[in-house]
């Protein structure tokens, strides 16, 4: 073996060994600069806790003469076709929604605010201003991340603030 | 020895690059599809991504980017999977994937958390492993070589065995409730799954089955070679069913593109311990 192969088969058994490091979390939690470029892929498949759970978005409008509407779903996530077995393209925005409204629930827990200018914050704030009105036009809508486990447990896990149109 | 390694890796190279060209088929084609993402005010779009806090040196080549530079960057990639799969040259090869990995990193990299799913990571380090691999083969260098498989060969393996490992520690994934629960789930659930494994009995065997396949993988490197295609072609079949059942579309392709490079580590683990000529 030249020494060109010798050093590279060292470096990927050790990019191997610290993968496997990396999967238990005191690990991956308290060295995080090792991982800045994301050379590190995480395999733990489903096993988060929320491998069961359905992601929506509900909004209610106010109107000028301050009455509030009633709840209604958002579809923003597009139910998986027949065909996605074979060409799921909708799997893409999907998963920026489910990203961004997982990231928003999260940083909630405790009683912590989100921040109104984060990425996945954003993200759900314009999918909800183009939202169809209710039947009469609102002045201000909020929305509200609802979780649904297992197709049974429902919670809400964020609402905003009302936020002008 | 080397030599007979090195004969077995040129001999991977060729269903290696064929089956990541269709890997890369489809997830381009994929995203090429979902294009509208990246427009502007879109939740993809880069400029948006652009405003992020910590990541300042990224927002700023963020800002020069366009949804028709990420439409320009996909199109270059489809070329390039086109070239790889239809020849065989071993510079030809060695060039494509290096274009292939430079244009798939730099969607990594500007698109954040936002790009890729399990299945882009294990085809991106099927092509870094097979780069690898390449130039070992090129440059007659066995180490090369064999690093690439570590590198290919050794994360898909160790992918399988902390995917069933972490399972085992879910209360929820042992007693079959978790596989229930994501088959009654809209995103990934399927009525026929739902249907299955509504019966506890089948649920309990089905979880185990995949926890066991996963966390055994492993074993099947230091076996014959037909039986780590065996092993392989169970995965596959795995791989196919969540396909079929969640919608976990690329997953098959972009594992079976990491085969070929199990294939030659097992190889290399049965010469060096002598069980193999």
């Amino acid at each position: 073996m030249t020494a060109t192969g010798t050093i590279a088969t060292a470096a990927a058994l050790a990019w191997l060994a610290v993968t496997l490091a990396f999967q238990f979390r005191p690990i991956s939690h308290h060295f995080p600069v090792f991982d800045r470029l994301g050379l590190l892929p995480r395999w733990k498949f489903f096993t988060q806790g929320n491998g069961d759970v359905d992601y929506a978005i509900e909004v209610r409008d106010r109107h000028a003469d301050g009455t509030i509407g009633a709840w209604r779903p958002l579809a923003v996530i597009a139910p998986r076709p027949r065909r996605a077995f074979l060409w799921f393209p909708e799997s893409h925005r999907n998963a920026v929604y489910c990203l961004a409204i997982d990231t928003l629930a999260r940083r909630t827990v405790g009683g912590v605010v989100a921040p109104e200018d984060s990425h996945a914050y954003t993200t759900i704030l314009a999918a909800v201003r183009t939202a169809a009105p209710e039947a009469s036009a609102g002045t201000a809508r909020q929305f509200a991340l609802v979780f649904v486990r297992a197709a049974q447990e429902r919670s809400v896990n964020f609402t905003s603030p009302f936020h002008p149109l | 020895m080397t030599n007979a390694f090195l004969a077995s890796a040129a001999a991977s190279l060729a269903t290696a690059r064929i089956l990541i060209a269709l890997w890369l088929f489809l997830a381009t084609a994929q995203w090429l599809a979902a294009g509208s993402l990246f427009a502007e005010s879109q939740p993809l779009a880069w400029a948006g991504l652009a405003r992020r806090r910590t990541q300042r040196m990224l927002g700023r080549i963020r800002r020069r980017l366009s949804a028709r530079a990420v439409k320009a960057l996909l199109g270059v990639q489809f070329v390039a999977a086109a070239v790889l799969g239809a020849t065989g040259a071993l510079p030809t090869l060695i060039a494509c994937l290096a274009l292939l990995l430079l244009t798939m990193g730099s969607f990594v990299l500007l698109s954040g958390e936002f790009w890729a799913n399990g299945s882009d990571k294990i085809g991106m380090i099927a092509m870094a492993g097979t780069l690898l691999t390449a130039i070992g083969v090129a440059a007659g260098d066995a180490g090369l070589a064999l690093a690439g498989a570590i590198v290919t060969g050794g994360q898909l393996t160790l992918c399988y065995a902390v995917a069933g490992g972490s399972k085992l520690f879910v209360p929820t994934w042992r007693n079959g409730a978790e596989l229930a629960g994501v088959m009654a789930s809209q995103s990934w659930g399927h009525p026929l799954g739902h249907r299955l494994t509504r019966v506890r009995s089948l649920a309990i065997v089905a979880t185990w089955t995949v926890i066991l396949a996963e966390l055994l993988f492993p074993l099947a490197l230091f076996a014959p070679q037909g039986w780590l295609a065996a092993a392989l072609g169970v995965m596959l079949a795995f791989h196919v069913a969540t396909a079929l059942l969640m919608g976990l579309n690329t997953f098959p392709w972009a594992f079976a593109a990491a085969y070929p490079a199990v294939l030659l580590l097992g190889r290399a683990i049965r010469m060096g311990l002598g069980l193999d000529g």
